[in-house]
Order: structure tokens, then C-alpha cells, then sequence
């Protein structure tokens, strides 16, 4: 009961602007939040993915490349309007796509990307458990074994009694997990830099590339920048406890690119020193048979804490986007229904997991449409001004109603985007056109998007969707805007 | 959230309150400056040509 209350609190209280004493992260504050965000499993998976494609020079230039596109227009799509109005992102976007237009975009591209994420971390425990049985006890449970499925089973069932016990247990649990991560990452590269020659890790060939490398390069720069855009359905609903502009856009960066990058590196190095894109193999070569237990042990734990964070912040979304309909699902339900999927998923341990790369491409089809096609409507369009009570007014009250609540605009133009992504680049079939080598399909697929909705708004929304804040006299600014 | 419900309704409308009286001015509220956003298109510029001579 006390878990239902915590999170009818947060998913009704977490949906209001924040006052200046709620504003609870300064810059230093917020930096430490985002390292602790950065440095996690999946990093290391992105690094051994990286390194299937290129070696190890190719592969630090493509992450810098990616995650510094990627990172700077996530930050920009989510965290500089929550931050300013103190509102999470998911009502900032009403004024994007409208009520109606946001409840689609959680429950399609939001949910499906969680649900992807949720599923490839309980195979990731499940095989880091295996590795540790194989070690411990002899056994030989292979990487796509049936034991795999029913580990990564058993860690949707602990993340579903964790989130189940509220926000507060996940807390703790992100408490050990963040310095316990960097702990790991620190050991790592220590371990690599006294048993790996410098020369040896440069000349070391990629895993598993493809015959044209130049093509392995533009997918590897790609694959980063999908890395880069996949914080955003987390990113805005943070950056609203900070206490200034600076605060959140920052910090972001700082921990987002840089933290994140150092631990791609170390994931990359690990790969290509061990021929192996898959972390949970590394720990016991590396870092011998008691030390690398504990490291899958660990892993397998951190494991449990991110899927409990990502479902829980999904779920909370999904209540947030969805109405009363869904604030009368008992959390519990809502939170066992989540992981209906990603338990499907898990009895194809490789589908997503050896597939890292299509998964994250075709999230950042879509996630680079939606960024575009938000910097395009808050920074041009409203000049970063939003009518903070319009966006809690209900119906045509809101001037953010836009047509039965769904902005055809934004909405044209982000399906613009991402069409023009999977003309550039199919993240199913790897098909790609000449193009894509130069200029990736994230950034032109955002930039599509967002000149698709400057053309679209002023056809589209004449009258309708606030459009007009922009040029309220410079004295009603102060009210008006908030 | 439902905005119809009249406690919640009226906690939003205390906060809005709070915020148009006593936080209009607050650095917290501000638009990030144009500057940020050059430095940040210009360190963006700077590593993405970092990355292409690298490699």
C-alpha cells in the first residue's frame, strides 16, 4: 500500500511545476547524477558493439562523433524546457504533439524502445548468471541456452517485486549500484592499460565487420548517435529539480558524453583485447576466476537496479500519458503488463541482444525525428516561451489542444523524419544509399524533421497552439509565460 | 493527471500561484542564452572534427 501511494504521488505531484525549494540539484549536484546515469552495463555492451564494427582508433573517433551529436540534440529535445518550467517532459510535450499526440508517442516508440531496453538487460543477467554457474560449478550453459531464458525470466520477476515495493527501494538500490559501476569501469581499464600493449590494442582488427569500411565506420558513428539520443525519455523529467539554465544543460553533457564515453572506451578495449563483444564473457579472462565472479555478480545486480529504473520511469509516463484509464490500474498490474513483452522476448536470447546495433537504429530512427521536430517548435517557433497553465488545462480549454488533442503538424513531421532515416540507412535490412557514409540518417532525419514542422505550424495551426506566446509585450512576459 | 480532481486541482493552482508572484524573476526560469548555445554548437563542431581527423 505504501509502495501505491509513493508512486500515486509521484505520477500525479511529479506532473506539477516545481517550486524554487523542490529545485533540489545545482550544477555540481546534477553532474554527479549523470555520471552515476552514464556509467552503466549498457555502456559496456555499446563498446563491444562498437568494436564488432571497427578497431579501437575508428571506433573512439565514431563515439566521440555520435555521442557528441547525439548527446547535445538529446539534451536540447528534453532537458532546457523541463528545466526552465520545472515540469517533466512528457507534459512539456503537449505543446509539441498535443495531449492526444503524446499518448501516442509513449505508448509506440517510448514504450517499445523501454520494453527493448528491459528485455536486453535481463538477458544480459542471465547470461552473466550463467557465466558465473559455468565457473563456479563446471556447468557449460551456453550464451543462448534455455537456462539463459529462465535467468533473464527470474530478472523480470525481481525488478517486477522491486518496483512493486516503490521508489524508494529503487533508490537505494541506485545508491550501491553507481560507485559500485565505477569501481568496475576504473578496475577494468587498469587491468587492460597492465596486461594490454598500447600497440597491440591499436592494431587489434574489428570482430565482425562488414567488407566495405567505410560503411563500418558511418554505421559505428551511427550506432553512437542512437546511443547518444536513447537518454531522452528519462532526460527531462530530471532536469526540472535543477536550479538553473546552466544546471541542467551542463552537467548533462559532461556526464552523458563524458562519462558515458570513458566507459565505451573501456567496454571497446575489452572487446578487442578479448575478441568478444559480449561484457559477460570479459569479467573472468580479465580479471581472473574469484575477481571476475564478483564483477558478473555485480553486473548481474546493476542489471536488476537499471531495468527497475527504466521500467519504473516508463511506467510512471505511461500513467502520466494515458489518463484516468490507467491511474485506476492498480501499479502492480501496470508494471507486470510492462513486462509481458520483454519476457516474450527473452526465449530469443540473442534476438536483441547480438542485435544491439538494429535496436538501437531503429530507436534512433524514430528518437532523432522527435528531437527535431521539438528544438524546431521550442527554440524557432516559440522562442522558448511555453503558457505553463495552458498545459494542464483540459480540452479545448488548452491552447495546446491543437485538433482533438494531436498536433498533425509535429506529428507529420516527426513520421518525415524518420521515413527519411530509413530511406538512408534500414536498420533492418543495413540497406543504406551513398549519402549515409557523410552525413549519418540521425541528423538529417532531425533536420527534416524540424524544417517538415516550421513549414507545417503556420499551414497547419493558424490560430491554434499557442503559437502566438512569442510576441506577448515584454511586461505580461513574466505572467504570461508562467 | 487529472486536472479535474479537485485536490490536485487545487494544489496546481497553489504552485502556479507561487509561481507567477513570488518566482516570475528567478534564475531558475530563465531561457538558456544564446551564448550557451553557441558554446555548445561550437564544442559540438570542435569534436566532431576531433573524431574525423582521428579517424
Amino acid at each position: 500500500m505504501a509502495a501505491e501511494e509513493d508512486v500515486t504521488r509521484e505520477a500525479t505531484f511529479g506532473s506539477l511545476p516545481v517550486l524554487r525549494g523542490e529545485r533540489v540539484w545545482n550544477f555540481t549536484d546534477f553532474t554527479w547524477v549523470n555520471v552515476g546515469l552514464a556509467i552503466a552495463t549498457w555502456a559496456f555492451l555499446v563498446g563491444g558493439s562498437t568494436a564488432a564494427l571497427v578497431g579501437f582508433r575508428e571506433g573512439l573517433a565514431a563515439m566521440i562523433i555520435g555521442n557528441a551529436i547525439g548527446v547535445a540534440v538529446m539534451l536540447l529535445a528534453s532537458v532546457v524546457s523541463s528545466q526552465r518550467y520545472g515540469v517533466e517532459q512528457y507534459t512539456i510535450l503537449r505543446s509539441v504533439y498535443g495531449i492526444g499526440g503524446v499518448a501516442l508517442l509513449v505508448f509506440t516508440v517510448v514504450l517499445f524502445t523501454e520494453m527493448g531496453w528491459s528485455a536486453l538487460l535481463g538477458v544480459m543477467f542471465g547470461r552473466a548468471t550463467a557465466q558465473v554457474s559455468n565457473e563456479v560449478f563446471g556447468t557449460h550453459i551456453g550464451p543462448n541456452a534455455i537456462v539463459v531464458t529462465l535467468l533473464a525470466l527470474l530478472a523480470l520477476a525481481i525488478a517486477w517485486v522491486v518496483l512493486a515495493k516503490g521508489p524508494l527501494t529503487i533508490r537505494w538500490f541506485n545508491r550501491i549500484v553507481a560507485p559500485g559501476l565505477a569501481i568496475l569501469t576504473f578496475g577494468m581499464a587498469v587491468l587492460l592499460i597492465t596486461e594490454t600493449s598500447w600497440s597491440e590494442l591499436l592494431n587489434a582488427p574489428p570482430l565482425e565487420p562488414f567488407p566495405d569500411e567505410r560503411l563500418n565506420f558511418a554505421l559505428a558513428v551511427e550506432f553512437n548517435l542512437g546511443v547518444g539520443l536513447s537518454w531522452w525519455p528519462v532526460m527531462g523529467s530530471l532536469a526540472r529539480l535543477t536550479d538553473k539554465p546552466r544546471s541542467g544543460l551542463w552537467p548533462g553533457y559532461i556526464g552523458l558524453f563524458g562519462a558515458t564515453l570513458v566507459a565505451q572506451v573501456v567496454g571497446m578495449a575489452a572487446a578487442l583485447t578479448l575478441g568478444d563483444s559480449d561484457p559477460t564473457v570479459w569479467m573472468v579472462p580479465l580479471g581472473g576466476q574469484w575477481l571476475g565472479i564478483l564483477a558478473l555478480v555485480f553486473i548481474g545486480f546493476a542489471n536488476l537496479t537499471s531495468l527497475s529504473s527504466i521500467v519504473y520511469s516508463t511506467c510512471l509516463a505511461l500513467r502520466q500519458a494515458g489518463g484516468n484509464r490507467l491511474t485506476r490500474i492498480r501499479w502492480e498490474w501496470l508494471t507486470a503488463a510492462f513486462f509481458v513483452l520483454p519476457a516474450v522476448v527473452s526465449f530469443w536470447p540473442n534476438l536483441l541482444y547480438d542485435k544491439f546495433l538494429v535496436f538501437v537504429t531503429w530507436s534512433g530512427a524514430f528518437l532523432a525525428a522527435i528531437a527535431g521536430t521539438v528544438i524546431a517548435d521550442y527554440f524557432v517557433l516559440r522562442r522558448q516561451r511555453l503558457q505553463l497553465r495552458g498545459l494542464y488545462e483540459p480540452g479545448k480549454a488548452s491552447p495546446y489542444h491543437f485538433s482533438g488533442g494531436f498536433n498533425v503538424a509535429g506529428l507529420v513531421s516527426t513520421g518525415l523524419g524518420a521515413v527519411v532515416y530509413v530511406v538512408l540507412y534500414n536498420p533492418q535490412t543495413l540497406a543504406t544509399k551513398p549519402a549515409f557514409d557523410y552525413i549519418t540518417a540521425s541528423v538529417p532525419a532531425a533536420i527534416v524533421a524540424a524544417v517538415a514542422h516550421l513549414v507545417l505550424t503556420p499551414l497547419l495551426n493558424r490560430r491554434g497552439g499557442g503559437y502566438a506566446t512569442g510576441h506577448v509585450p515584454a511586461h505580461r512576459t513574466a505572467k504570461e509565460t508562467l | 493527471m487529472d486536472v479535474r480532481d479537485p485536490a490536485l486541482r487545487a494544489e496546481l493552482e497553489r504552485r502556479l500561484d507561487i509561481l507567477e508572484r513570488e518566482e516570475a524573476g528567478d534564475a531558475a526560469h530563465a531561457a538558456l542564452g544564446a551564448g550557451d548555445l553557441w558554446a555548445l554548437a561550437l564544442l559540438v563542431a570542435v569534436l566532431v572534427a576531433v573524431g574525423w581527423v582521428m579517424a
